[in-house]
Parts: structure tokens; sequence; C-alpha cells
């Protein structure tokens, strides 16, 4: 042999057979790992052997073929085991890098593992397929290519993998991406398989003896042509059997979260959602409409998606009869899928409590049964009866209140509401006079002269209506008089208070005047007060010519006392009518007194008066009477009272009265105390005695007109019953208050409290 | 001769007080004038100018105030010294009496007669 280098040729269609067979197995590689990444489980399990043992086998006829496609001019045979350790080593490498890319995340460090193991069990299916030849020839591998073609398959396969992980979710079947990328897999492949091939190269040997392997077969053209139609078909139905798993995991996937939503929307809908056969059994409903229709949520043994059986329904004693029947009897009325128009319906719960349900149906034809929907109007509805319900009512108290007019008004003026009062009172029926203004019922004088009043406090101009409403408007309730004018022409006293109206969201609705008539009030004060005029000139009258004979009277007694010409025995009776006289003289100063303090007509003339000093002076008058009635008298506090502003006349009168009294109703040689004090504002003068007291039933009566308690006659007869009146009518328009505190026997207390007002020092 | 001689005009409707008056004056020495009404008053004194007034207010004719008003709006008569003797206490009158500047007021049956006598003595200055 003078060259020892064997001739060697490719067979080009072997050759393209076998990069066809790399491009498919790339494609089910890229396939596949998507339907094992959505797989769970055993089925994942199995999808990856399938998927590697396809891919593996595609890998490996590939680089049969690839090797059958070279020929050489001597016989060569195949070592089966070692072939068959090269098919696992593919189908191992393979299942590494399908596991590798159907996980959820590819990191770096794992996609290069991967690929080392993967780049190194190709090349290691590649060179055991390569040590199966069986040949009568020497080869000899060029380690620099050897080493070449595995850093390919390396390369190869990093590339690979990263492809493969990122298209795994491309959802379409046919993807010109994966198609582009699944060639371009498969010629890496192919270029891997025959650089790798390239690295030998193949010597005739010195002893040109080929050993008899027994194990070793030879593979015919034929053969290489079986291998690669069964990888072919092989790999097909792979991709096919992804492509109809892919479908139908999408479809699942699809079913499945269609059922999702429709969970989510029957469970969550605001309103009842039920599934009913065609006789008005409830089949399945939702908890809001287990609570309008009555099914308590405790009540429902199977769950919400548990059909309700009817009898289990009976049974809890939730559906009525009568609401089954009406339920049946609607759906069978249903003729199409249209829903039906909605009807109310309404049960009484086994509690007693009764509600009231908005019901629409669909019928729906596979499986033939019927889809409800329940809004609750129970709520609805007795607010709607309450409505109704207030509404009349109040309908009937404006109806009824025929002495008072209730008049409302919107926001403008404009009359709203004017009830049968109202027409009573000015002559309009309601129906003429809503939708005028209410200023129109008002004498327009009367208005401006208020508008201009408030105008002046308030520093802007109010006129019309807003007169009326002024106080209102601000939130306050204001009643004053006013005058109406009646259809007629006629006026009208009234006292009209104004309120402002709400709506339910707390906005300004409108005004509401209610009006009495106040005229027959007016005329009994006008009355009352022409009497009481009456009165007091009367009793001034009176008083006057009343005097005026007893000052006669009087001093022509005392002229006549003081002529010595008369004996003891007449001047002794003239001296006694002298203090008739002056009783009665009394009498009718104390009358007239009360008569103008009642009248009105004596103002106080407050000045600051010291009650002290006032008292002492009071004392001196009648220090005589005291001295003769032998009453020890004592006077506490007369130098630390503050000054009060009080009429000192008026007050003098007032101490005199008490002191008088006191003197009067203790019997000779009493005990008498006079105290005054200041206490948290106020002034207290207090007169104690250890007299006859004053009997509890007249001490409430003490301080009236006329009143006499029934003791003090077996005293002195002469009281007129005046003077305590006349102390409270003084100490009440002082602004003070005036008692007693008293036992029968015991003595008695008067005191008096005045205000302390606060001394202007101008 | 009266011991001090001085003129006293008394006005007064009422014919017992009047004595009364009149009675207890002439007593004490004072020259006594009457008068019943307010214009006989007015007449008197401007006939001749007595050295005390006593004037009651509600009478015939011409009332007190008016008698008052005339007498201090003229020159002549104004100084004299007017006590106004009377039974009304009307406040508005009290009011009235003093500002048009009455000496004095007294309530007739409040008073007696020992009273107008110092009332009488401090008017005149004795």
């Amino acid at each position: 042999m003078t060259d020892p280098t064997m001739t060697s040729w490719y067979d080009h269609h072997m050759v393209i057979l076998s990069v066809l067979i790399a491009v498919g197995a790339s494609y089910a590689a890229l396939d596949l790992s998507a339907r094992i990444a959505a797989a769970q489980g055993t089925l994942r399990l199995l999808w990856l052997v399938g998927g590697a043992t396809a891919m593996g086998q595609g890998i490996w006829s590939m680089h049969y073929i690839g090797m059958l496609a070279f020929h050489l001019p001597v016989m060569v045979r195949y070592n089966l085991p070692l072939v068959a350790l090269s098919l696992i080593a593919a189908i191992v490498s393979s299942a590494i890098a399908l596991y590798v890319v159907s996980r959820e995340q590819l990191r770096k460090t794992e996609a290069l593992a991967g690929a080392v193991v993967m780049g190194a069990g190709i090349g290691a299916m590649h060179y055991v397929g390569m040590a199966a030849m069986r040949l009568s020839a020497a080869c000899h591998y060029n380690p620099w290519i050897v080493s070449l073609s595995v850093i390919i398959a390396i390369v190869v396969s990093l590339v690979a993998l990263a492809l493969t992980f990122h298209l795994r979710h491309e959802a379409k079947n046919i993807s010109w991406l994966k198609v582009a990328s699944a060639v371009v897999m498969g010629v890496a492949i192919a270029a891997m398989h025959y650089t790798g091939m390239a690295a030998v190269t193949y010597t005739a040997p010195a002893d040109s003896l080929v050993k008899d392997d027994p194990r070793s077969i030879s593979i015919s053209s034929l053969g290489a042509a079986g291998i690669g139609a069964v990888a072919l078909i092989l790999l097909t139905i792979t991709i096919l059997t992804s492509l109809v798993d892919r479908r139908f995991s999408a479809q699942a996937l699809e079913l499945e979260s269609s059922e999702r939503r429709y969970r989510v929307l029957f469970k969550s809908a605001p309103i009842g959602v039920f599934r009913a056969n065609m006789d008005g059994h409830i089949l399945e409903i939702n908890e809001t409409g287990s609570k309008i229709l009555g099914y308590g949520p405790a009540n429902q043994p199977h769950g919400a998606t548990q059909p309700l059986e009817a009898d289990v329904l009976a049974r809890s004693g939730l559906a009525t009869p009568e609401y089954e029947l009406r339920l049946g009897e609607e759906i069978r009325g249903l003729k199409t899928s249209m829903p039906c128009r909605p009807f109310e319906i309404e049960h009484v719960h086994k509690d007693g409590s009764h509600s009231e349900a908005l019901v629409a149906l669909a019928v729906m034809d596979a499986p033939k049964e019927c889809v409800g929907f329940a809004v609750d109007l129970t709520e609805h509805k007795r607010a709607e009866a309450e409505l109704a319900e207030s509404k009349a009512k109040l309908e009937a108290v404006l109806e009824a209140a025929t002495q008072i007019a209730i008049i409302a008004t919107d926001t403008k003026g404009n009359i709203t509401v004017f009830n049968t009062g109202a027409e009573c009172m000015l002559g309009y029926c309601a129906e003429e006079i809503i939708g005028k203004n209410a200023a129109t019922l008002h004498v327009a004088s009367e208005l401006e002269t208020c508008g201009e009043e408030l105008g002046r406090q308030l520093g802007y101009l109010v006129e019309g209506f807003d007169v009326l409403i002024e106080a209102a408007s601000h939130g306050a309730y204001e009643e004053r008089e006013w005058t109406y004018i009646r259809k007629d022409g006629t006026k009208l006293a009234v006292s009209l208070g104004v309120t402002a109206l709400q709506d339910w969201q707390g906005n300004m609705a409108g005004f509401l005047e209610v009006a009495k008539d106040i005229t027959e009030r007016k005329r009994v004060e006008e009355e009352l007060k022409s009497a009481l005029q009456m009165k007091s000139d009367f009793v001034s009258f009176a008083t006057h010519q009343l005097r005026t004979p007893l000052a006669g009277i009087k001093w022509l007694l005392e002229l006549a006392v003081q002529d010595e010409g008369i004996p003891e025995e007449p001047r002794s009776l003239v001296q006694d009518a002298r203090e008739a006289a002056d009783r009665l003289i009394r009498l009718v100063n104390d009358l007239l007194d009360a008569s103008r303090l009642e009248g009105g007509k004596l103002t106080l003339d407050p000045k600051y008066t010291n009650l002290g000093e006032l008292t002492r002076s009071v004392l001196n008058d009648v220090n005589h009477q005291i001295e003769t009635q032998g009453h020890k008298l004592s006077i506490h506090g007369a130098e630390e009272i503050p000054l009060v502003q009080v009429d000192p006349q008026l007050f003098r009168q007032v101490i005199l009265n008490l002191i008088s009294n006191a003197v009067k109703y203790t019997p000779p040689g009493g005990t008498i105390t006079i105290e005054m004090s200041q206490d948290n504002g106020s002034v207290l003068w207090s007169i104690r005695d250890n007299g006859i007291g004053i009997p509890k039933m007249a001490q409430a009566r003490l301080f009236e007109k006329f009143f006499r308690a029934d003791n003090v006659y077996k005293v002195e007869t002469e009281g007129t019953g005046l003077g305590l009146y006349l102390v409270r009518l003084v100490v009440e328009r002082s602004g003070g208050k005036v008692w007693c505190e008293s036992d029968e026997g015991q003595g008695t207390i008067f005191k008096f409290q005045l205000p302390l007002r606060v001394r202007d020092e101008t | 001769m009266k011991p001090n001689g001085k003129r006293i005009l008394l006005a007064e409707d009422d014919r017992f007080l009047r004595r009364a008056c009149e009675n207890c004056l002439s007593k004490r020495g004072y020259t006594v004038v009457l008068a019943t009404d307010g214009q006989e008053a007015l007449e008197s004194i401007r006939a001749q100018p007595p050295d005390l007034i006593l004037l009651d207010l509600l009478m015939p004719k011409v009332t007190g105030i008016e008698v008052l008003r005339a007498l201090k709006a003229d020159e002549a008569t104004r100084t004299i010294p007017v006590l106004i003797l009377t039974n009304s206490s009307r406040e508005s009158d009290v009011k009235e009496i003093l500002e048009l500047g009455a000496d004095g007021y007294q309530i007739k049956a409040n008073l007696s007669l020992v009273e107008l006598g110092s009332r009488v003595e401090q008017l005149l200055g004795v």
C-alpha cells in the first residue's frame, strides 16, 4: 500500500436525511420543553421520559445516518452493545437538557452546567458510536478536531438550551421563530457530527484482517434508510402528540379559568344567583341568594356548590310550597332563553319574618334548566311603605290642623304646601296660592320696615321674602308677629314661626312657616291693658280724692287737740279720731303705692344705697315702739355690706315694713336680730324674731295682695294686707327675691336677696 | 300787725284744708291771703307779691303747675319761694314741679300742721 489513508466519500442523500433528522429532533426538543413545563407530577415525568427518548433517538439516528453516509472502501460492521450505549447516551443527555429547560427558572450556571453535560453526552454518543465501528482499517483521531467537536457540542447545547427555554411559552403550534431555531440547532448538531467525523482518518491496517466480532452487524443502505424513517416517524409522532396535548391543555386551561371566573361571579355577586330545575327546585344557589330567598347559609348542608335537593329545602322549612310553586309556574311559562319579565315573590320565613324579592329567570337548553337572579326587595318595600305611611300621616296632620296655618316654601319663598288651616285663615285655596311667593301674603310696608331694621343691624340689604327667613336661614328659629293679608284684603294678626327645611343630604330645601291667629289674643291683651289702665287711673284718682278730705280731717283734728279750752275727755276722743284718720291715710297710701307698682307707673329710681345706713335710719324712726315693747334688738354686718343699686325711698319702705312686722308680731320682751351679709354676687338682708310665727298654710300666700295670716288678728286688727305685698313688688322689681322661714309659735325670719351690680366707677 | 308780718298766699280749692291751714298759720302770726283757684292766686300775687306761696296743684280754672310756670316766667314773681302742697303723687308732676323751680313739695295727707309750720318757717328764713 503506497497510501495508507483510505479514500472515503459521503452519500449526499444520507447527509441531507441526517440534517433533516437533526432539525426534526431540535424542533421536537423545543416543542417538548413547553409540554414538560406545563405538566405536573407523573405526567411531567412521562413527558420527560417520552420526550427524551424521542429526542435522543432522533439525535442518535442523525448520528448513525451521518455515519452511514460515510463510505469507506472496506466493509464496516457495528458492535451492537456500543451502539446501544451510544443510544442511551443520547437519550440521557436529551433528558438532562429537557429537564433543565422545563424548570421554572434558568440560571446561567444551570444553563452552563446543562450545556456541558448535554454537549459531553452528545460527544460521548458520537465517539461511542464511532467506537462501535468494526472495520478492517485503523482509525486515527486528530485530538484537536475531537476537542473542537466537543466544544461545538457544548456551545450548540448552550444555544439550544437558551433557545428552548425562551421559546417554550410560544403559544402557537408552529411558529417561524421556532422553526428557524430548530433549523439552526439541527444544522449545528450536524456540524458537530461532521466535525467529529473529520477528526478521524482511516488507514489500512498492517495485518489487514478484521477481528471477527460476533456481536457486530453490518448495516445496509436500506437499514440506514430504515433508521432514518423510524426516527422521522417517531419524531413526527412526538411533535403531533405534543401539538394535540397543547391544544387540549389550552382548552382545559381555558375551561378552568372560565369555571373560576364563573365561581367568582357566582359567589361574590351582590345579587342572588341560582340554578333551578324545570320544576322550580333550586339546584344551586349563592350566599346572597340564600339570604334573599330565605335559605340561610347555615341551612345549606352541602355547601354552595352542591345542589340543594328540594326535599332538603322542604325539610329545613325554608322553601314554602307556595314559593316553590310560584317559581315552577314561572319557569314552565318560559318559552325561550330570553330572560323573562322580572317578577316579585314574597315568602314567610320559618321564624315568621316576611321577605320580598325581585326574581328574573332564563332557561338554558342543555341541560334543560333555569338560571335565576334575585334582588332583595324587603328593605326597599319596607322603606316604601314607611314613606307612604309617613306621607299619609303628614298629609293628615296638615289636613287636620285647621287652627294653625302651615305653609312650606322653597328656598326662594314660592309656596309648596298650603294646609287646611292656611286655607281657613287666609281664604285662598291651596291650588290658587301654591307657586306664589309667601311674601305676597304679608303687608308690604311691614316687611319693608323690618327689612330696614335688619339691614341696619346686619349691614346688608334685606327685602321681600328674605326678611321673613333671615333668622331661619342661619339655623335659628324665629317667632314674631306679622300681619297677613287675606284673599279678600282684610288683615289678620298672626304669630309666625319660621324654620328652615333640610333635604336628606342636609342642604337647605326651603322654609316652613307656622302661623297662629293672634287676633283674639291681641284683643284680650288690649282689653287687659286698658282695664289695667282704667283700674290704675281709678285708684290714682280715688286715692287723691280720698286723701284730700282725709288731710282735712287730720288737720282739723290736730287744730282741735291744740285748743286748750277743750276738756280732757273730748280731747282724748279727738286724739283717737286723729289717729284713726292717720291709719286711714296710711292704708290709702299703701293702696296707691301698690296700684302704681302694679301698673308700672312708679318707676324705680335706683341709686347706690347703703342698706346698713338705711336700716339704722329706719330703726331710729321706730325706736320708740321697740322700746315700748321691751324688745332686745341687735344688728350685724351693717358695716361690711356693699352698696346696692336700689331705689332708696322704696327700700326704706321695704325695711320699715319688715321691721314693723317683727316688732308688732313679737310679744313684749322679744329678741329681734337683723343681719346683713354678702354672698356670691348678691346681698342678703334678714330679720329674725321669736314672735308668734306664721302658720305653714299661710306662708305660701304671705306675699299676696290683701292676704293676712289667721293668727295676726290675735295681735292687732289694723293691718292692711298690703305691707308684704309691697315688699315683694319692690324687691322683685329691683331684681331680687324675698321669702320667709317660720315655725308657728317659734318665730319668723324674713330674708331678701338683691343682686350686687358691678359698681360703675365713672 | 302780726308779730312777724310775713305775707303768705295760700292757693287751695278745698275749704276744709283752706280753713285748717289758715288757722294754723294765722296762729303763728303770718298774714294769710287766700285764693280758691289758680286764676285768683295769680291775680292776687301780681297785685301784691307775698313772701311765700303755698300752692295746691289740682285747682279749677288754672292749675297749680300753670301758676308755677307763670310765676317763674315773670321777673317780678320768680324769686318768691313756692311750696307745693298736693295730694297727688304723680311722678311726672313731681319732676316738673322741681324742674320749674318750686322750693318744696309735700303730700298734704302725710303732713301734720306742726310739720307744715316748721317747713314755712324754714322757707321764710324766720
